[in-house]
């Protein structure tokens, strides 16, 4: 996992978990890693780890359990409503170049429907 | 306990060159610090003044609240480059050394350190390459339980390989509450593992920051450093 | 405490490392020695030297006695020579303890280590002589006529002198260790100080004079403060004393400049005398 500079790296840490939260990897009512294999893992600051944790405790994706670590919740609304919010920010930077290719809404959806038909085949 | 480390107006010249002048510095625990700047800018000077082997200077240097020199270098561990063996001595010889001599020294630690990082006790120090000596000083600055780690230049000559390698004991070793300030002229490969930058420019540090305080500014690390430097450049 | 005797067993270990093998050549010297003076080797064959009367394990201990003279000297010059190294090496002075203890653990290790040689170079003499005892009639005879002819009569100024003697070596071995630490703490310092506008090589050369300068005002002082000031206070005539009060005064007058500059040595290696990071 490759890290960008000039965006805080806790911030980046969450999107990491959020995306194996979503796509299954870290499986809901199940133990994520430790703070400090997740550093090691990441090559990371364990207070940065920390940091992320932290929020995403406060947010309610994960919950703590005295003396055994971080959990993925279990409460499915939360989940799907992180996972809208994740498919709204990627489906944004989507959006968002084609509109600076100077492609139109419409034409941002006619060309997607065309380039699902084209790779289903 | 006070801070791993307090410095408080230090001033050191040596053959009536001024290397440092009217430097503070502050680390609180639980952090990895980067101490940042030129060649010659004085890092190696810093740590070893904070260690009691650079001498005739002024001002105070606290760590964890000691200032005799006899407890500050029982309270910090510092990357020194093996020059007092001879090229013959084995690493066996060279733990028995640190053993009998540092009563924080973690063998046990220590043998876990030198596995992940491949080096085998019976080497002597003439055989080994840059990277393999730069793994074993830090395995051994590493293998002792103190509250303020300095390693200088650690990574400096060594491939990409043994880098992460390091780095990546750093994160696994390192006890919570202590501190590592680690000195380099490149910051690019560390940065993530950083909490803070301390950047000495002029003789002294001109600037202590969070790295993450930093990104929020939209700025890398490495932007970040090199624009004191690019400063200078354009005056 | 536990720090000054941890460094000290490790100091010893290593200066006393090369000891051994050192007595190993010497032994092996003097058996090649006493071969060759008892044996005569022409055209490939060997034979009896016959201008020569002595048994070749007494001629081995004499040869070995004679080398050992030698071994001493060299060893006696070459461990203070071998401590300011560790003086001067920043692996060693990391070490959790004060600077004053560290020098006082070298220097006590190299005294010890000398006595260390000492003994090794007794014990080893000893066995030989027994050795040459037990195989060599003429030996055997030759020793109980010298026994014979000693007469141990115990003379109470003889043995003062002989303790006295004792003291004024162990403190000279001391002077001779202060000194050498002196000339290179003060060289080093002065070298530290002045401002360095120059290269290497003159630096050496530079450091090299300070270091003659040093010497020969050291002496031109310690010859003044030890006949000038010393010798007119504490003068044994003073006291009504006679001529045989050198000894006593020898030893005073060692023993203060012995802590002189041990003061001076510590006050220089804490506040001055910095541990270098190269070899």
């Amino acid at each position: 996992m490759e890290f960008k500079d000039n965006i805080p790296i806790y911030l980046q840490i969450k999107q990491y978990l959020y995306r194996q939260i979503i796509t299954g990897k870290l499986k809901p009512g199940k133990k994520i890693p430790s703070v400090r294999e997740l550093a090691v893992q990441l090559t990371v600051n364990v207070n940065t780890v920390q940091r992320a944790l932290q929020q995403m405790n406060f947010e309610g994706i994960l919950y703590t359990k005295r003396g055994e670590g971080n959990f993925v919740t279990e409460d499915t609304t939360l989940l799907e409503k992180t996972k809208r919010e994740l498919i709204n920010a990627e489906l944004d930077k989507f959006v968002q170049s084609m509109n600076s290719f100077g492609v139109s809404d419409e034409q941002i959806l006619k060309s997607l429907t065309e380039y699902l038909k084209e790779e289903r085949k | 306990m006070g801070n791993p480390l307090e410095i408080t107006d230090l001033v050191y010249k040596k053959n009536q060159k001024k290397i440092i002048t009217n430097l503070d510095l502050t680390l609180k625990p639980g952090k990895i610090v980067a101490l940042l700047g030129e060649n010659g800018a004085g890092k190696t000077t810093l740590m070893r003044i904070i260690s009691g082997v650079a001498k005739n200077y002024r001002g105070t240097v606290k760590v964890a609240g000691f200032t005799k020199e006899a407890d500050r270098k029982g309270h910090l561990s510092f990357t020194d480059g093996l020059t007092g063996f001879a090229n013959s001595t084995k690493i066996s010889d060279i733990i028995k050394f640190y053993q009998i001599l540092y009563q924080d020294f973690n063998l046990k630690q220590f043998e876990q350190l030198r596995e992940f990082m491949n080096l085998k006790p019976d080497l002597r120090l003439s055989e080994l390459s840059k990277g393999m000596k730069e793994k074993l000083v830090v395995a051994l600055t590493f293998s002792r339980r103190v509250d303020l780690y300095l390693l200088d230049e650690p990574f400096s000559g060594i491939d990409a390989m043994a880098r992460k390698k390091i780095i990546k004991s750093i994160i696994l070793w390192k006890q919570e509450k202590s501190t590592i300030l680690v000195s380099d002229h490149f910051v690019n490969e560390i940065a993530a593992v950083l909490d803070e930058v301390v950047i000495i420019k002029n003789k002294t540090v001109c600037m202590q920051k969070s790295t993450e305080a930093i990104r929020a500014d939209n700025q890398s690390v490495e932007e970040f450093y090199e624009s004191f430097y690019q400063r200078e450049e354009d005056e | 405490m536990a720090e000054f005797s941890r460094l000290f067993n490790r100091f010893f270990k290593i200066k006393t490392r090369k000891l051994h093998i050192i007595l190993f050549f010497q032994l092996i010297a003097a058996l090649a020695c006493a071969f060759f003076t008892y044996y005569e080797v022409t055209n490939w064959h060997i034979r009896k030297n016959p201008q020569n009367n002595v048994g070749l394990i007494p001629e081995w201990t004499l040869y070995f006695v004679i080398l050992a003279f030698l071994v001493i000297l060299f060893v006696f010059i070459l461990t203070p020579l071998q401590s300011e190294k560790f003086n001067h090496s920043q692996t060693w002075r990391l070490a959790g303890i004060s600077d004053s203890q560290f020098y006082l653990d070298n220097v006590l290790s190299t005294f010890v280590s000398f006595i260390y040689m000492l003994a090794l170079e007794v014990v080893a003499t000893v066995m030989l002589g027994f050795l040459s005892f037990l195989v060599d009639k003429d030996f055997q005879r030759g020793l109980h006529d010298f026994l014979m002819d000693l007469h141990p009569n115990f003379d109470y100024n003889v043995f003062w002198t002989v303790i006295g003697t004792i003291v004024l070596a162990i403190l000279s071995c001391f002077f001779l260790y202060f000194v050498i630490s002196f000339f290179n703490f003060a060289s080093q310092s002065i070298i530290d100080f002045v401002p360095a506008n120059v290269n290497g090589a003159l630096v050496k050369i530079l450091h090299l004079f300070i270091i003659f300068v040093l010497i020969w005002f050291f002496f031109k002082i310690q010859h003044i403060f030890v006949y000038k000031i010393l010798l007119s206070v504490f003068n044994p005539a003073n006291y009504g004393l006679a001529y045989s009060s050198d000894l006593p005064f020898a030893i005073l007058s060692t023993t203060i400049c012995n802590l002189i500059l041990l003061g001076s040595n510590v006050f220089l290696f804490n506040h001055f005398y910095e541990a270098s990071e190269r070899k």
